[in-house]
Parts: C-alpha cells; structure tokens; sequence
C-alpha cells in the first residue's frame, strides 16, 4: 500500500477549530470547537459561562483571554452525540474582522486546539457513524451547488434518501443470497427456499432499482455542472448579439464585420433554478487566416461537449448562405453529420426577425423549395430576434429539454461507476439462473460483487484513496 | 527425572487421534492419555463422516497425512456425493459409517505408531512452571513432562447431561466428565464459558416398521474420500430410511417444551443453530408441518439406529410420546435416550493461528474445547495443533494455512480472528474463496505443505506426486489432441453439434479436446468416446473442472492476489494504546486477538474500515521514524 493520507485521520483525537464563515471582513464570523475537549478549551475563552451550558442553547457575553478582551460573542454549546460531528462542539459567533476571528484562533490553538483541516468536520461525522459516505459528498456538494436544482439535488444525498435506496438495494441482495447460501449449505435439510424463477424474479426487482437510479444519469450531472449551450451558425447571423443578450452583459464584442469572435467565449446565466453555460463560438467559413482557423478547431470541439447547440442563421440571408457555410466538401460533410447526430439536442434559431418577419421569410423558403421549407419546418425552428430580445424567453425552454426525460438521482461518476458495474454483475448473474444447470455458487458469487459496489457508494467497503480524494475536496470548516 | 515425552496429547477423540499421528509422523514421541481407551475416536454422534464443507476438510486432512478418510472408507456402508447437482466448487462427499468399524481402523492405526504411547488416566491438571506449560498433572498427582501438551478435552471439562430436568455429570453416556482442568485455566487467566450440544436417540432395529420408510440408496459411482484407500467399499452397501414428523408430534413437544432444559433455563450454554434440536425447530420454524427424520444403522447387523433430525433432551416420557406419533416409529423401542451435553469450553479468540494458547506458551488446544461442532471440524484442527506443537519443538516455521489454501485455514482462521459463541459448524458460505477450495483439488492445494512438514510416508507420496503428474500429462494431452471441424462434424451427437455447429462452426479451424471440455455438452467421458484415451476420475475430474470454470477461478485468483497485496501489512508487535485514532472497542479487540497481519485485522467483528486506516497510517509512521 503506497498511498498513505496524511491528513486528518491521523490525529483525530484531537480537539479541532477552525472559522466556519468565509475569510475576510463580514459581519458576523463563526468558529466551531469539535473534540472531547472543546467545552473544557472554550470555557476559558467564555468568563460569562460559569457552568457547562444547555445544549443547543445561545449564550451572550465578552469573550476574554488572558485578562484581555476580545469581542462580544454568542456562543453555543453540543453536547457529544448531537452535534454535526457527534463530537462535543462548541461554536462562538464574534464579530466578522479578520483581527477578531484570528485572535479567537490563536487563543484556542495555544490552549490545546489544532487547528482542522480540509473536510475534517464532516470526515468525523462520516467516521462516527452519523452520516455515510453518500451524505458526506452530499454535504460536499451542497456547499459548492451552484444552482437550485444543483442544492435539492444534494440536499437528497444528504438527507440519505439516495442512501436509503441503496440500502433497499442492499438489503434486497443480501437476502436473496442468504437463500442461495442457505440452499447450497443446507440442501440435505428441507428448507423451504426459493425456486429458481424466485431468484430471477427477485434479481428483476433489484436491476429495476438500479436501473431507476442510473436512468438520466447524463441529465442528474446536468443538473449539478449546468448545462452547456453552444452557439454555433454562419458569420455575422447574430451569435454573439444572442450571447450577450442571454448573460444581459456586453461581453462579446459585435460588429457588422464577418469573422469579429474568433475565440469562444463562455458566460453563465441561472433559469428555472438551473446553472446555464452558454458559449459563443467563431462562425462557420471557409478561411486561410490561421487564427481563425484555430477558433474554428475549438468551434468543433464545443460542438461536441455541447448539452444543446443553437444552430443561428439570419432570416434575411439566402438558404445557401445560412445552411451551407462551407464550401469543400469534407468540412461541410463533417459539419452535418455532426449536428444530424445531436437529435433532441440540437435547434434551429431563426434570428433578425425584426428586420423579416417570421411569415416572409417562411413564405421566401417555400418559394426556394417546398422541400427543404417542409425539412425546416420539421425542425421546429425558433423565430427570435437578439437585438430586441424577441423570442428569448421560448428559445430559453429549449434548454432545459435535456432534463424532461427526468433527471437520476445519481450524480457523481464514482456512484455511477459503482451502480453499473453492480448492475453488470447482476446481469451476469441473471444470465447464470436461465442456464439449464444452475451453478448456484457462481450466482452467489456475482451477487457478492453487486453488494461489494452498492457498499462502496456508502463507504461501508473502503478504498483508501477514495476517502482520501472525497475529503481533500472539502474546504476547511467544514 | 528426564523427560520421556516430546508432546502429552489429553484426549483421544478425532482431534486428539490427528493430532498424535501427525506429531508421531514428524517424528516427535508422544504420550496419549484418556480416559477410556476403548473410547478412543469414537463417533459420539452421527454415524457419518464428511458433508458439504466437511467432506472438503476430510479430503484436507487425508492430503496432509490424516487418518480420518481412510477410517471413513474403510467402514463406508454408503456413499453420497452432495450437491453433485449444483456447482463444483460446494459438492462434498459423505460416508455413513459403521462406527465400530471406523474406531478399530483408527485404533489399530495409533497401535502401529512406534512414537505413540496410549494410557488411560484421566489428567487433572496442568503443569506450569515460569508462566509455560511444562507438562500435566494426572489425578493420583504423578507429574509427567513434556515439551508441549495438546489439549483434545471435547465435551467433557466439566461437562453435565441434560434429559428433561435430570442432570447428570458426564460428557457422554456411559462416560464421566473431567474436572480440574478447566477450573484451572480460569483461575490462570482463560476465559471460559458455557457451550451445549445435543445427540437423538437410539432406537431398537426390530421395533422400526420399516416397510412404511422411503428408503435412500447410496450413490452409484463411488468416490473414496482417501486416496490411500480401495477403489470399492469393502463393506455391504445399505440403505438409509426416510420419515417425517408430522402436526401431532409438534403438538406432543409444544405441550412439553416447558419440561425441556432448554426452555426451562437449566441449560445455559448456546447450542449450535446450525443442528438445533427437534424441540428447537417447532419452535423457531413453528409454520412448517413436518420435519425430515433419517434412520441410519449405527453398525452393520447390529441393533442401534440413529434417528437423524431428531436431537431432543425432552424427558424420556415426552421423547417416548411424540416418537411414536411418527410413520414406522409406532412401536419404536429406545436403545438409549436423546440428551443434552452442556460443557466449558475455551473462547479460541485466545489462541494464536498456531492453535497455541496466547497466555500459556507450549499449550495447544484443538477441537470442541475450542467451540467447534462435528468430527471433520475437531480433526482438522487436531491435526494442524499436532503440526504445530511438533515444528515449534523442531524449530519449524509455523504451519498456518491461508484461507485460500484450505478450510482448515478458514476454520482456524475464523475461530482465532472472531471467536464464537455458538458451536462452530463448518459451511462453504464462510469461506470466500470457495471456488478455488474444491474438494477436487485439495491435492494441488496442501500437497507442498505436506512435504514441507514431512507428513507423509514414502509410499503415500509417490502415489500422491504419480497422481499430480498425471493431472498434468492429461491436462496437457487435451490441449494437443486436435481435430478440424469436418472430423468433428462425423463424430458429434446430435446434442453436441447442435449448440456447437449453430455458435461457432467455422470448416476450416481445427479444435482441441481443450476447447470441447470447456462446453456444457461434453465432459471427460464424452472425450473418450471421440478418442481420447481413458483416465480415472481421479484424474479427471479436477482437471475438467480447471477447464470448464477457468473464467470464475481466474477472476478469483486474482482476488486473492490483490486482496494478498493489500493485506500482507504485519502488526506483529504493535501497541495498540499508542495507534490513535481507533475507537475504545476497536483497540480492545486488536489487543485481545493480536492479528498477524493487517487482512486478519479486518475481519475482527468491530474493527471497522476506518480503523484499518488508522492502522495503517500508525504502522507507516513507525516505520518512517524507523528509517530516519
């Protein structure tokens, strides 16, 4: 075993503190005690407090140390057992100066506190038992959510209810291989057991779980990243007026001149509690410049990490130039292909609808050809216009398409990985009980490997570096 | 006076026999005493030897010298191959036995032991002297030393009898229990506590109907569990008889379970869950009807039939009662009653892998004293305890054997990592490299062992290591006998070309019998009949098993190569006080098992993942300031 954490675990004896609010000046900063020893170090600190206070009970007063004052304070003291950590925590609220909280600090480390370190609260409350490895992350991401979606989502890891159906799962597996146990160990003896289609139906039951968990596992990470939205369509169709309009900044700089965005550009905006990226990408031309070129290469590469991409054309220009911004044929082929093969996730904005109305230029297609105005149609374009803000508010619903299918609980790569291989050793499995012979100590044996992975997610089964990469993602104070 | 013995072995049951013959084998003089010698490997019990799992540890001990498979042969009157209709890896063998037939085999085996000396003499303790044993002390106070004792004691340290509220000193019928030994380990520091186990009754022959029996023949194809012993039983094959309880015999023990000691609270030992009593089953399965019950004769031609599935310490009026409610057990007649054994035993959490007590040094104990349950269970550890005492006198390495070498090593293993608090049977479900610790190939697996420690005569390891070569020739003959599709195609049944024609017929591939073996449609015979020469099943069979399930035992072994890696850590000479970060349970356990390693550390019950963590950052930290 090389990798050794040297973090916190080592020591988690001690009695730890650290500033809970974020640094800098604030109005109110928090400190939070946890250990065996955080009332017996802290009471010093609190002359005003001459016994051990009530549990989840405010007390006011002038913190001291060393005759001197610091700052007025509250104070709040949990007992072992009820607090985040489970440890005995005490948390003082002073006045948010860095001069104050600093001092509180030091006061409390030169009295026998180290000071904690990443994640080292919740990584207690893990190893106490309080809370599982799914309502660790739960906490994790709860901080960092950077949407409304994104916090309910991590608010279920962390109220476990994402823990308690893996743990349906869990318990649903290991009694299923207790009659397989039971069968193989006790056959002489007439136990009332399973038939062999029992054991498939009862593998069914766990797969539809799973599978209701992993289901729309690309949307529940949308929902916790945002989605992505790219802009892509022929020079000067309005992109970058549409990008701006979105973020309602002016970030991307606009000109009548074909080629003026060169680079991408990214910007995020919130709609309906969720984290939207937009990305503002060169046109699509044929060019010798080399810069231009590059920006293009780059154009592609969003196109493919796009959740949905806006395919932009200007309703006054020809159906050629919109539609076919490419010349040599490999370009063009490639292009197509690429935006054939995002089915639900691709539309077409019809833009400057304040210069042609949506009717002209529909009546224009159908003059050009019935065909190709049937094929538009089809699409179900989106008339919009990015200088007046025409439109916007329907072509915003477009983006949260992705997430109508429903969203899965599981969020995180390392649950997904966990669930799928679980759910590949349960297909294996399942295939084992259809046989005609049914070895049922291969049957237990992909069973075990389900349990194993489900247990994983919990961190019931540990890896080291798993816990060790979870809790170096925390910040400190918490 | 100078010591005459190398090693005392106290008692002489199926561990004590193992645990003499193996120290006699590496060459050590030992003194066996007991206190009946005509009691010497009697089957208290059941008259079987083997079972599912079991089977697998008779095959374990036979490959490391042991005489219980050969015994079990030698008085086989039937044989059954269990779960032969599920996977490889949990069949076992099973022999009924005549059990006067197996005790004098096995007697006559410690006889022809020069190194072995029997005497009848009940010990009544043990000699200590500088915080070792030295020896033991017999009842009329004679002292008699040794280099190392083994203790066999079973049931019977202070061991009482239960039938209904009758309680009886003994630890068996007919046999008094012993005391003073267990009284002084307690006053040295053991812990010792309260275990129960239970026997049917007897019934007479003649008073069975046993026209209205269904009965259970034996297996067609035999398979001794020895490789020492004839290919054929040598005694006359006979059948087994089935019946059932029914509602009315529920309903006699329901009415009574207040005269059972085990509901009344007299018995306070734990009995084992895995072999509960008939009164037991009422009670927990109280929604099934009827139980199985099996007769099986005790000896060939004699009178005494055991009733299998009916263990009882109902008095004898109730078992009287609800016997005869029983089909074909109307005018049942008792040869002797079923009874209740309550006994100390020694919570083996106190024991080194080696078997060796941790407090007194040169103390081996081996057996139901350690809180097994059946005769392959007491054996196996008999054996390794014999092993073990004789290479500590020899300045031998310490024979422990991995759990995914053998069951033995998952049994030792799992009593010395967790203690137990029920008699401790022996199941394939605890081992978790099951699928590579078959009973095929225990041979492959223990072999080297038994060179290492010398545990086998010149004889017996040439037959061995000529079998082992031709596992090999055959193994490498399948992979160099070819055919092109079109032979295959003229020779093939329709069963065979069907799967195989339809999947993967290519005209121009040749195949190997290697490939045949590896479908369901063809076994070894199957080979034969396309021209493979024919071979022994002993031969055979593990290699076809090799073949067939190769995917699953690969996958296996690589576990246990990764899970070897990660849990060679040693923790030997740790001071748990000074590792922080452990929880107050945690640090108790580790102090009370002291694991070898880091992968023992982790299956003691309470030592959680996190303080494996702990423990290996305290390990990593000592050996960093070891370095600098």
């Amino acid at each position: 075993m090389t990798t050794i954490f040297e973090g916190p675990r080592s020591q988690d004896q001690d009695t730890i503190c650290a500033l809970i609010t974020p640094y800098g000046v604030s109005g109110v900063a928090g400190i939070r005690v946890s250990g065996a020893k955080s009332w017996y170090i802290s009471k010093k600190l609190c002359p005003f407090l001459k016994e051990q206070p009530r549990s989840h009970q405010a007390y006011f007063g002038h913190l001291k140390y060393q005759e001197k004052d610091i700052d007025e304070a509250l104070v709040l003291f949990f007992e072992k057992g009820r607090s985040f950590t489970s440890e005995e925590t005490v948390e003082i609220f002073c006045h948010g100066s860095p001069v104050i909280y600093k001092e509180v600090l030091t006061a409390l480390q030169e009295m026998g506190c180290r000071a904690a370190e990443k994640g080292e609260f919740t990584y207690r409350a893990f190893l106490s038992g309080r809370i599982d490895l799914v309502q660790a992350e739960g906490v994790l991401h709860l901080i960092e959510a950077n949407s409304v979606n994104a916090k309910r989502q991590a608010l279920r890891y962390l109220k476990g209810e994402f823990s308690e159906e893996l743990k349906g799962i869990k318990n649903k597996t290991q009694e299923l291989l207790a009659h397989i146990e039971a069968e193989i160990d006790f056959s002489e003896e007439d136990l009332q057991l399973f038939k062999s289609n029992e054991y498939l139906e009862q593998t069914n039951q766990i797969q539809e779980t799973i599978e209701s968990l992993v289901k729309n596992y690309k949307q529940g990470r949308q929902v916790r990243e945002g989605l992505k939205v790219g802009i892509f369509g022929p020079p000067n169709s309005g992109k970058s007026t549409l990008f701006n309009q979105l973020l309602k900044e002016d970030r991307a700089i606009t000109s009548k001149q074909a080629g003026t965005t060169r680079d991408r550009l990214e910007g995020d905006f919130f709609f309906q509690g969720n984290k939207i990226s937009v990305v503002d990408t060169a046109g699509l031309r044929e060019t010798q410049d080399l810069i231009e070129k590059e920006g293009l290469k780059k154009t592609f590469q969003t196109f493919q990490t796009s959740d949905i991409c806006l395919y932009v054309v200007d309703a006054t220009k020809s159906f050629s130039e919109n539609f076919e911004p490419f010349s040599k044929s490999d370009n063009k082929k490639k292009f197509l292909e690429l935006l054939l093969q995002k089915k639900e996730e691709r539309v077409l904005v019809i833009n400057k609808v304040d210069l042609k109305s949506k009717e002209d230029f529909l009546s224009d297609l159908e003059r050009f050809s019935p065909d190709i105005s049937n094929q538009i149609k089809k699409e179900n374009p989106c008339f919009i216009s990015a200088q007046t803000g025409e439109g916007l508010e329907q072509l915003k619903s477009f983006f949260l398409k992705p997430l109508e299918r429903g969203v899965s609980a599981v969020y995180l790569p390392r649950h997904y990985d966990h669930l799928t291989q679980a759910r590949r050793h349960l297909q294996k499995g399942q295939a084992l009980l259809r046989e005609k012979t049914i070895n049922l100590e291969f049957v237990a044996f992909e069973l075990k490997e389900v349990l194993k992975n489900i247990q994983r997610v919990l961190g019931e089964e540990i890896n080291v570096d798993v816990l060790d990469q979870i809790f170096s993602q925390f910040c400190i104070g918490k | 006076m100078k010591s005459q013995w190398d090693i005392i072995v106290i008692g002489a049951g199926h561990a004590g026999v193992e645990a003499s013959l193996a120290c006699s084998r590496m060459g050590l003089r030992v003194l066996v005493a007991t206190t009946r010698l005509s009691r010497i490997a009697f089957m208290s019990c059941n008259p079987s030897v083997g079972g599912l799992a079991k089977g697998n540890l008779v095959k374990e001990i036979d490959v490391l010298g042991g005489v219980m498979g050969m015994a079990g042969d030698f008085a086989c009157l039937q044989y059954k191959h269990l779960n032969s209709k599920k996977g490889p890896a949990v069949r076992g063998s099973r022999v009924q036995c005549d059990k006067s037939v197996y005790q004098k085999y096995v007697q006559d085996q410690l006889q022809h032991e020069e190194n072995i000396t029997l005497v009848e003499e009940e010990i009544s303790k043990l000699w200590i002297q500088d915080g070792k044993c030295k020896g033991v002390i017999c009842k009329n106070d004679t002292r008699i030393e040794s280099k190392a004792v083994i203790l066999t004691t079973g049931t019977f340290m202070g061991a009482v009898m239960h039938v209904g509220n009758e309680q009886k000193s003994g630890g068996r019928v007919g046999d008094q229990a012993t005391h003073g030994l267990s009284r002084q380990m307690s006053e040295i520091g053991f812990k010792v506590t309260r275990l129960k186990t239970g026997t049917p009754p007897r019934l007479h022959k003649d008073s069975i109907n046993w026209e209205q029996l269904t009965p259970q023949a034996g297996d067609e194809v035999y398979r001794p569990l020895s490789f020492f012993s004839s290919k054929k039983p040598l005694l006359k094959q006979i059948f087994c008889y089935l019946t059932h309880t029914n509602l009315r015999t529920h309903e006699v023990i329901k009415e009574n379970l207040r005269l059972s000691p085990l509901f009344s609270g007299i018995i306070q030992g734990v009995g084992p869950r895995y072999c509960p009593s008939i009164e037991d089953k009422v009670v927990r399965f109280s929604d099934k009807n009827s139980h199985q019950v099996f007769l099986e004769p005790e000896e060939l031609g004699g009178d005494s039939i055991y009733v299998q599935g009916l263990s009882t310490s109902l008095p004898r009026a109730v078992q009287e009662k609800f016997i005869r409610t029983i089909k074909g057990l109307e005018k049942a007649k008792f040869l002797q009653w079923g009874y209740a054994v309550e006994y100390d035993f020694i919570n083996p959490i106190q024991l080194w892998p080696t078997l060796e007590t941790k407090i007194l040094p040169n103390l081996f104990l081996a057996g139901q004293v350690n809180g097994s349950s059946g005769y392959e269970e007491a054996a196996v550890q008999g054996l390794m305890a014999g092993i073990n005492a004789s290479a500590k006198i020899l300045n031998f390495s310490e024979c422990i054997l991995p759990r995914h070498k053998a069951y033995a090593g998952v049994l030792i293993d799992d009593l010395v990592t967790k203690g137990t608090k029920e008699p401790y049977r022996m199941l394939t479900s605890r081992a978790e490299y099951r699928l590579v610790l078959r009973e095929d190939n225990a041979l492959e697996r223990l072999f080297s062992i038994a060179q290492k420690y010398s545990l086998l005569s010149e004889e017996k390891t040439q037959l061995l290591e000529k079998i082992l070569d031709q596992r090999k020739e055959y193994a490498k003959k399948l992979s160099q006998t070819k055919w092109s599709s079109k032979e295959l195609e003229n020779m093939l049944v329709l069963n065979q070309k069907d799967s195989f024609f339809n999947k993967e017929f290519q005209p121009g591939r040749t195949w190997t019998a290697h490939h045949l073996l590896k479908r369901p449609e063809f076994s070894y015979q199957t080979l034969e009949k396309l021209g493979v020469p024919p071979i022994s099943k002993e031969v055979a069979e593990p290699v076809e098993i090799e073949i067939k399930y190769a995917g699953y035992i690969q996958i296996q072994n690589q576990m246990i190569k990764k899970n070897l890696k990660m849990g060679q850590l040693s923790l030997k000479n740790i001071n748990y006080q000074e590792v922080q970060g452990l929880s107050l349970e945690a640090r108790e356990k580790l102090q009370e098992v002291q694991p070898l390693n880091l992968e023992q550390a982790g299956r003691i019950s309470g030592v959680t993942p996190a303080s494996i963590q702990a423990l290996i950052v305290h390990t990593h930290k000592v050996s960093s300031a070891c370095r600098q």
